[in-house]
């Protein structure tokens, strides 16, 4: 059985998610949802930062990604909800 | 303070020189190896900014100007998109098959000069969390409780 996805939201994620607004906070929650529940949704684009071993992104809309770190604690992996930012992928 | 300054000068000559005349025509082939090779100055300088950065975090520094940088990358790129994207778009409206290879590499160097920016502030954003503590917040299995704690704490 595949162990559920665990997440913890850093403190520097809830900041920046406090920044963006509410348009983009609820198109958040289904990213998060979708995350937890089916980590390799098609949309989500759930994969890894290219220049740093052990980060990940996930899609959030068009112009938004939520930067995730894979950590553990005694109960096993989660991921460390690091940051949500800009990201523009029509230039990528 | 605003982006370290190797930057800003690489951005400044980046940046294409094009009148409303020069617009309407385009590009030539000097103005494609202008901005490709001013493309490569953009990448060297971003390299060098993180491989800094990198270093100083590796060494248990905190970088005082990573969070400035990360925002004023930002804001250079909200601005250059908004002055070079306009560009870009004219240049795929003029595009005929004469002229099709010098656009689209003119077009491709411009669109480059964008990614530099946005990945370098992801490269620095994914540093800087080495750098500050996670919180104390839970770890979450069941996303409810996970959305319900960030409506709370918003």
């Amino acid at each position: 059985m595949i162990p559920p996805v665990r997440t913890k939201p850093s403190t520097r994620f809830i900041k920046s998610l406090r920044k963006i607004g509410q348009p983009i906070a609820s198109r958040v929650a289904t990213a998060l949802e979708r995350f937890h529940t089916a980590p390799d949704t098609s949309g989500l684009n759930f994969e890894a930062f290219k220049n740093r071993p052990g980060f990940f992104t996930i899609r959030v809309g068009r112009n938004f990604r939520i930067l995730l770190k894979e950590e553990a604690d005694e109960e096993g992996p989660y991921y460390l909800l690091v940051d949500i930012a800009d990201h523009d992928d029509t230039y990528s | 303070m605003g982006l370290p300054q190797p930057l800003s000068d690489a951005l400044r000559d980046f940046e294409p020189a094009e009148t409303p005349d020069r617009a309407r025509q385009p590009p030539r082939l000097e103005d494609v190896r202008a901005i490709e090779s001013n493309l490569e100055k953009l990448k060297d300088c971003s390299r060098t900014i993180f491989e800094t950065m990198e270093r100083k975090v590796a060494a248990g520094e905190r970088p005082d100007d990573l969070d400035e940088t990360i925002d004023s990358l930002l804001e250079t790129e909200e601005e250059f998109k908004r002055e070079l994207l306009p560009y870009v778009d004219r240049a795929r409206q003029r595009q005929t098959a004469a002229s099709d290879s010098l656009s689209s590499r003119w077009i491709e160097a411009i669109l480059g000069g964008l990614r530099v920016l946005r990945d370098l502030r992801w490269d620095l954003m994914a540093l800087r969390a080495e750098t500050e503590p996670p919180g104390d917040a839970p770890v979450f299995d069941n996303p409810r409780a996970l959305l319900e704690y960030l409506k709370t704490t918003r």
